[in-house]
Order: structure tokens, then C-alpha cells, then sequence
């Protein structure tokens, strides 16, 4: 049941129409959780960090739109 | 640039150099120069997600990441505080419940900020910590559950609905200075919202009924996070 000022057909509308949304993956590089988009290459371009850590937010390495190589 | 100058002029260190070739190699470089803050601080931004997995165009806080979190805070022996920083359209009941509690029975100092809107089931996560501030920009809904999909006329659906309302606006009394009866009134209140029932209080509005405890920003309720830090090292 949701709770949400938004109207429930846009949350649940496809994305059949309109631009396409990457999928975005969650993937754990160095021990950080992070949300990514895979890029054609294979490597992740960052989309946002999942901590609560406020510190990583400041590490160069961790910004959104860097590319990552996942080994 | 600037580390190749340094490396001629300073002797070779080995753990840097197998730092280096490992990103040059593998990109993986050990997460060793963090710095810890003993706040830590929690974002709740767009959707709340449940036990429903939404499509991909809706930005999404989602349980199964934060509930862990939540854990890991109250474990941790460097994590002294929390900040809770809202941002939120609503989202799954069960899930934004679920985050609530477990936000009010940290037994660690939390402070929440509610930034842009915390609306609809993010008003009980606004209200779990224990203490809430709100810019005065920021605005929070509060407006009846609805339900799509096929619904069965009779009595007892009218009665579910009330049974889960209930469930929220009783989690929003017992942390918080508003009262149940207000806070009924709003959510039932017409000629607020277009097309719909309930009440969309801006900032000062929300202290102003007790919903949330103070008018502030980051600055405010940092310092306030601290004092209760301190209060609690004291005990």
C-alpha cells in the first residue's frame, strides 16, 4: 500500500513511452555500496553512493558520474 | 602531475607504489584515507520503497538498504549520532513504518531535517527522530491513504483503510506535540489541496502545530545533534 502525494499512475506508469531509463545496478566497489549505470565498455558510471557515511561523499574517487572498473 | 614531481624527489614508499599500479591494473584502489565523522547521516529521498520494487523512472529509498544501515549505526563504535536528511514524495507504508521505528528505537542521539517536502508516510519518518527541524521552504502533506486497483464495496474496506490510517497518525502523536484530533482534522480538511482532501503546511506551519519541533537548517541541527551527543556522554 503506498503513502504518497504522487499519483499512483505516474509511480507505477511504463516507461514504454518517452525516453529510456537505464537500469541502474547496485554494485559494491572497495566496500561501497553504490547505485551505477553499466556503461556499454562494461565499467559503471556512479549514480549516487548508499552510506551513511557523509565522508565518502567528499572523496573525489566517489563522484557521481566517475567510471568505475569493477574487477 | 603534482605526484609525480613528489615521487622523484621523495624514496620510493612500497605501499603506494602497489597502491598505484593496483588502480592503474584492476582500478582498485583500498579504501584507507577516509576520514570518519562520528555523524553519520542518513538520506531519505524520493519514493520510499517497499515490498513493491517501482519502475525505474521514480528515484527511490529503499528498505532493504536502510534498514541495515540503521543497524550498523547503532552498532558502530565510532558513530556517535545520526542525521536523518528528508526529501521524500511518501512511499510504501509497511516500509516508511518500518524505517520509523527503527529510527525512534535507535538508541543513539537522532536529529531530522526536512528539506523540500516530507510528505504522506514521511511525516512519521520526519517525526520518528528525537528531535525535528524543518526549513522554513520545506512543506509536509498530510492527506488520506487511496488505493488503486480493485476495491470491494462494503464496509470492511472502508474499515482497513481507517485501521492503516490510524496506524500512521498514531505513530505521529506518540512522537511529536501534535495532537491526534488536529492531526485528523488536517488529513480530512477540503479546500487545501486541488482535487483532493488534506492540508500542505509550509514550514513554520508544521512547528506551529506541534508536528515538528524547530524552524532550522543543517547548521542548527548539527549543533543540536551534538548537544544531545554530549547529554548522552554525560548520562
Amino acid at each position: 500500500m503506498l503513502y504518497t502525494i504522487i499519483p499512483l499512475e505516474i509511480v507505477f506508469k511504463g516507461t514504454e513511452d518517452g525516453a529510456e531509463i537505464k537500469e541502474r545496478e547496485i554494485i559494491n566497489y572497495n566496500g561501497v555500496v553504490m547505485e551505477a549505470i553499466r556503461q556499454s565498455d562494461g565499467r559503471y558510471r556512479i549514480e549516487r553512493l548508499l552510506s551513511t557515511n557523509p565522508m565518502l561523499y567528499l572523496d573525489a574517487r566517489f563522484q557521481p558520474g566517475s567510471i568505475i572498473t569493477l574487477v | 602531475m603534482s605526484n609525480n614531481i613528489i615521487k622523484q624527489e621523495t624514496p620510493p614508499q612500497p605501499p603506494e607504489s602497489i597502491d598505484n599500479k593496483s588502480v592503474a591494473d584492476m582500478g582498485n584502489n583500498g579504501l584507507t584515507a577516509t576520514r570518519d565523522s562520528n555523524i553519520h547521516c542518513l538520506t531519505i529521498i524520493g519514493q520510499i520503497e517497499g515490498h513493491i520494487v517501482l519502475p525505474p523512472q521514480n528515484k527511490t529509498t529503499k528498505y532493504e538498504h536502510v534498514i541495515p544501515q540503521l543497524v550498523a549505526v547503532e552498532e558502530s563504535r565510532e558513530v556517535e549520532g545520526l542525521l536523518v536528511v528528508l526529501n521524500t514524495v511518501g512511499g510504501d507504508v509497511e516500509a516508511g513504518l518500518a524505517l520509523a521505528e527503527m529510527i525512534a528505537t535507535l538508541s543513539k542521539p537522532t536529529v531530522s531535517l526536512v528539506l523540500g517536502g516530507g510528505h504522506s508516510i514521511g511525516v512519521p519518518l520526519a517525526v520518528s527522530t528525537d528531535y525535528s527541524f524543518i526549513v522554513p521552504s520545506a512543506t509536509m502533506t498530510i492527506h488520506p491513504i487511496r488505493m488503486s486497483g480493485m476495491i470491494i464495496g462494503v464496509p470492511q474496506t472502508y474499515e482497513y483503510f481507517n485501521k492503516m490510517q490510524d496506524r500512521i497518525l498514531q505513530f505521529i502523536c506518540d512522537h511529536s506535540h501534535i495532537t491526534i484530533d488536529k492531526l485528523k482534522e488536517y488529513m480530512l480538511k477540503t479546500g487545501e489541496l486541488a482535487n483532493d482532501i488534506g492540508t500542505v503546511l509550509i514550514g513554520e506551519e508544521a512547528t506551529r502545530c506541534g508536528l515538528i519541533d524547530e524552524i532550522g537548517g543543517v547548521s542548527k541541527a548539527i549543533i543540536k545533534l551534538k548537544q544531545l551527543i554530549d547529554e548522552r556522554k554525560q548520562a
